[in-house]
């Protein structure tokens, strides 16, 4: 355990131990026959990696996996069984599954709660913080098989018989950390079957990992260092940070939270892919949306159907009336603000989106009328332009509680981001953030290009990375080649540099 | 089958192009270098090898001592360099060289504080991989988060670097003394630096737990040394005025010696004696000799060397190879000195 807890932290998913971790699993994977010593060796490697995370913490993990795997056998026991006694099972198991992230994630948060009210009160008492470590990934693995249980009690799928593959799935390295929220019943089968190397999947595998390299490397981590200058000296009065400043910063950030967290998710669906698995899509350039609820329709999407599945539709989802359905869309963003963290700027960050989406619901035909006079094109390109800018701008506005320190931080940001303190461009300031010049410029080319694949992928369906693979060999490697070398030597790596440092680490 | 050759093609070039890219855009700082020069000597060359903190690379120039007493050394020191650092390095360093001579800066011992844990980091990220570098970077002077960046230091390839902040071009293209394949002298480059500094006592008191520590570090060094049959001298180097005073470093020099017959220590008496510092223009900074202040020591230091130990000295005859290697450096550091306008 000592030794195991010496190299907590050295694993990281854009680190090198990461890639001779990767080489040499995918090296024995091949080597092994049949499907289940396969799936052990998944297993295995899988323990091994969330030991190196949180050793102290394996046992949560494990004690989660074979509950949810034993209520899930229950309730196919029970399924003749009175709804009662069903629903009884869903909720223990519900509970049992979901009490590890409550109370290592939100009992500080609670008793922070309490205290305030006490103190409100004139009272004296003031409880202590537990300050308790969360294991790596409890959000993920724990909506995982939430998600599991609810859909074996409703009938959308059988329980898996396989403790093997059942627990392979819930602590498949790749998705174990940050997600994609994976259904255990998409992945078990894709587990239990033989997978024949095929080079075709093992090359698309690993560039779609050295794209989420650049997005990570190139573009987030470079961005980091410019967003953490900003929102950490927020209340500078120097006039170095301040009015466009924060929107600069929070524009910044919204590109650095899409880098990292598709940078991410492209290295782990590239990574398992490799072992004949396909994982969910988690963003198709959210961006580009023109609507908040577009947005949210291509923001994390695992999370998201999630949510839609058991939280609205089990609310009443949009069955109910429109007071019902906007209070609905209130209660699945105030979940996922809850979700990704115990806080105040998390919970606000999720009510201003789904307040942005009531407010479209109800504003859709005074919008129309407007249209309407006004003789807007809603498919005119400058429409579609429009479109896009105001909701990255309202996406963006939200960003910056999802970021700041605290919330008066958010709200003096806010307040002053739209100030028009056009002189940041030239007198300087844009470079006392942390960045140099070239490094601004790097980092603003990168973000081109990574605009430009994402448009062609998801708004003209034509994938760069799919007719790269259709191109004279030459041309191919020159690419690659190019491409790994441009993230070897200005990747972004010295300074605050910490590859461990995804931003949905903590979540 | 084409496959797997294009493969294995593809890897091979990939290979080759970091390691060329390795070496074009390495950081100009120079004592990121002392591996990749301590490398290519031809094993079992050196009579001497000088390890221990800044003070033997910034006062000590190994050039000069070949110039002046033809005998072969090696500097393998680092900033700030602490002992658990230097016994790895030691094992490293042995693995191709048996020097007869180990010259061990032992300022480290009396340090206050542990706040140059990123200089130690760096010291060990310029080990070359191998299992020396990875048990350093297992001790206490690498958290866990940087074990990966220190093992594999892809900062060198990078537009940033960890300790030094932002490389700027010139890093890159000031391909100076430092920069070339074969550089056994790696002291500060501004060689015509000059600080005057007025001498003064302030020892402190030091931290005794990292005391215990690097003391048990030391011994084990020293342990290995003798493993190897080689003489040992402790010693401080002049410019270091603070600490040559100080009671507790020669102490501690004196106890250690006289618990090993092949450790000796260099009594810092002799620097009132016979080597007395011109502060006034022989100083780079407040810890450090200038580069005049340095060859003047080098000088001194060589013959005391040479008078101490020649019968080991004399032992190892340079081949004709590591002869024009030295004399090449040393030809080039004096053209060097002359475009600082250091020369004579």
């Amino acid at each position: 355990m000592e030794f195991l807890t010496s190299l907590t932290g050295m694993m990281s998913f854009t680190g090198i131990t990461y890639l001779v971790f990767l080489t040499c699993a995918v090296f024995i994977f091949f080597l092994l026959p049949g499907a289940k010593t396969r799936c052990v060796w998944l297993l295995g490697i899988s323990s091994f990696f969330f030991l190196l995370y949180s050793p102290k913490f394996f046992w949560v993990i494990a004690l989660v996996t074979v509950l949810a795997y034993s209520i899930g056998r229950a309730l196919d026991v029970f399924q003749n069984k009175s709804s009662g006694m069903r629903k009884a099972v869903l909720a223990l198991g519900i509970l049992v599954t979901a009490t590890a992230l409550i109370v290592t994630k939100y009992s500080d948060f609670s008793i922070g709660i309490l205290n305030r009210v006490f103190v409100l009160a004139g009272s004296s008492l003031q409880l202590p913080l537990l300050k308790l470590v969360m294991p790596i990934g409890i959000s993920f693995w724990t909506f995982q098989t939430i998600a599991y249980i609810a859909d074996v009690y409703l009938g959308k799928t059988k329980a898996e018989k396989n403790l093997l593959y059942f627990s392979a799935s819930v602590i498949f390295f790749p998705i174990m950390t940050m997600g994609p929220i994976a259904r255990v019943q998409d992945l078990a089968p894709q587990l239990s079957k033989k997978y024949t190397f095929d080079y075709e999947r093992m090359r698309s595998g690993l560039l779609l990992m050295l794209w989420g390299y650049f997005k990570k490397l190139m573009v987030a981590d470079r961005l980091a260092v410019f967003v953490g200058t900003v929102f950490g000296n927020v209340h500078n009065y120097s006039g170095k940070v301040n009015g466009l400043m924060f929107l600069v910063a929070a524009v910044f950030y919204a590109a650095q939270l899409y880098t990292d967290f598709s940078g991410y998710t492209d290295i782990v669906r590239g990574s398992a892919r490799i072992f004949g698995v396909d994982l969910p899509l988690n963003f198709t350039a959210p961006y580009f949306a023109r609507s908040v609820a577009e947005f949210w329709r291509r923001w994390h999407i695992t999370l998201m159907d999630w949510l839609k599945n058991y939280v609205y539709i089990p609310l009443g989802g949009n069955r109910k009336g429109k007071v019902r359905k906007y209070l609905n869309i209130l209660a699945v963003f105030f979940v996922s603000g809850l979700w990704h963290g115990a806080g105040f700027t998390y919970i606000i960050w999720g009510l201003l989106n789904g307040f942005y989406q009531l407010a479209g619901s109800v504003l859709k035909p005074f919008n129309d009328k407007v249209v309407k006079i006004l003789k807007i094109d809603r498919d005119s390109t400058g429409h579609k332009i429009f479109q896009t800018v105001f909701t990255f701008l309202l996406i963006t506005i939200a960003w910056v509680f999802f970021r700041a320190n605290s919330l008066s931080d958010a709200l003096y940001m806010v307040e002053r981001m739209f100030m028009p303190t056009i002189w940041i461009f030239t007198d300087g300031s844009m470079t006392q953030q942390g960045l140099t010049a070239t490094e601004i410029m790097i980092v603003l080319l990168s973000i081109g290009l990574v605009w430009v694949v994402d448009y062609c992928k998801f708004e003209k369906k034509a994938d760069i990375m799919t007719w790269l693979t259709t191109q004279h060999l030459i041309y191919r490697w020159l690419i690659y080649y190019a491409l790994i070398f441009i993230i070897v030597i200005f990747g972004h790596y010295g300074g605050t540099y910490n590859a461990a440092d995804f931003v949905y680490f903590k979540f | 089958m084409k496959r797997l050759l294009a493969s294995i093609v593809f890897v091979s070039l990939l290979v080759f192009g970091l390691i060329y890219a390795s070496a074009v855009v390495r950081p100009n700082e120079d004592r990121d270098g002392i591996w990749h020069t301590y490398k290519i000597l031809e094993p079992n060359s050196l009579d001497v090898l000088l390890t221990g903190s800044s003070k033997i690379h910034a006062n000590i120039n190994p050039l000069v001592m070949w110039e002046q007493c033809g005998f072969t050394s090696y500097d393998i020191s680092g900033s700030s360099m602490d002992l658990t650092t230097m016994y790895s390095y030691l094992r490293e360093a042995f693995r191709t060289q048996h020097p007869k001579v180990v010259i061990v800066d032992t300022l480290l011992m009396t340090g206050t504080s542990e706040q140059l844990d990123n200089v130690q980091m760096r010291n060990i990220m310029n080990m070359p991989l191998g299992s020396n570098k990875l048990y350093a970077s297992l001790g206490k002077n690498v958290p866990a988060t940087e074990r990966e960046k220190v093992l594999f230091p892809f900062e060198q390839y990078h537009s940033r670097v960890l300790i030094s902040g932002e490389v700027t071009s010139t890093n890159y293209l000031d391909k100076t003394f430092a920069q070339e394949s074969s550089n056994v002298f790696m002291g500060y480059r501004y060689l015509g630096a000059s600080q005057k500094i007025v001498p003064i006592n302030d020892a402190q008191a030091y931290d005794v737990a990292l005391f215990d520590r690097h003391y048990a570090e030391l011994k084990r060094s020293l342990d290995f040394l003798k493993r190897q049959h080689c003489q040992v001298l402790l010693v401080n180097t002049p410019s270091d005025r603070l600490n040559y005073l100080s009671k507790y470093e020669n102490e501690l020099n004196k106890r250690i010696s006289s618990q090993y017959e092949n450790v000796s220590f260099y009594w810092p008496r002799m620097y009132k004696q016979d080597f007395v510092i011109d502060y006034q223009s022989e100083m780079l900074d407040n810890t450090h000799l200038n580069a005049k202040g340095a060859e003047r020591f080098s000088i001194f230091f060589s013959q005391y060397l040479k008078s101490r130990y020649s019968v080991e000295l004399g032992k190892s005859a340079s081949t004709p190879s590591t002869s024009k290697m030295f004399q090449a450096d040393y030809d080039r550091y004096c053209r060097y000195k002359i475009e600082q306008g250091q020369g004579q």
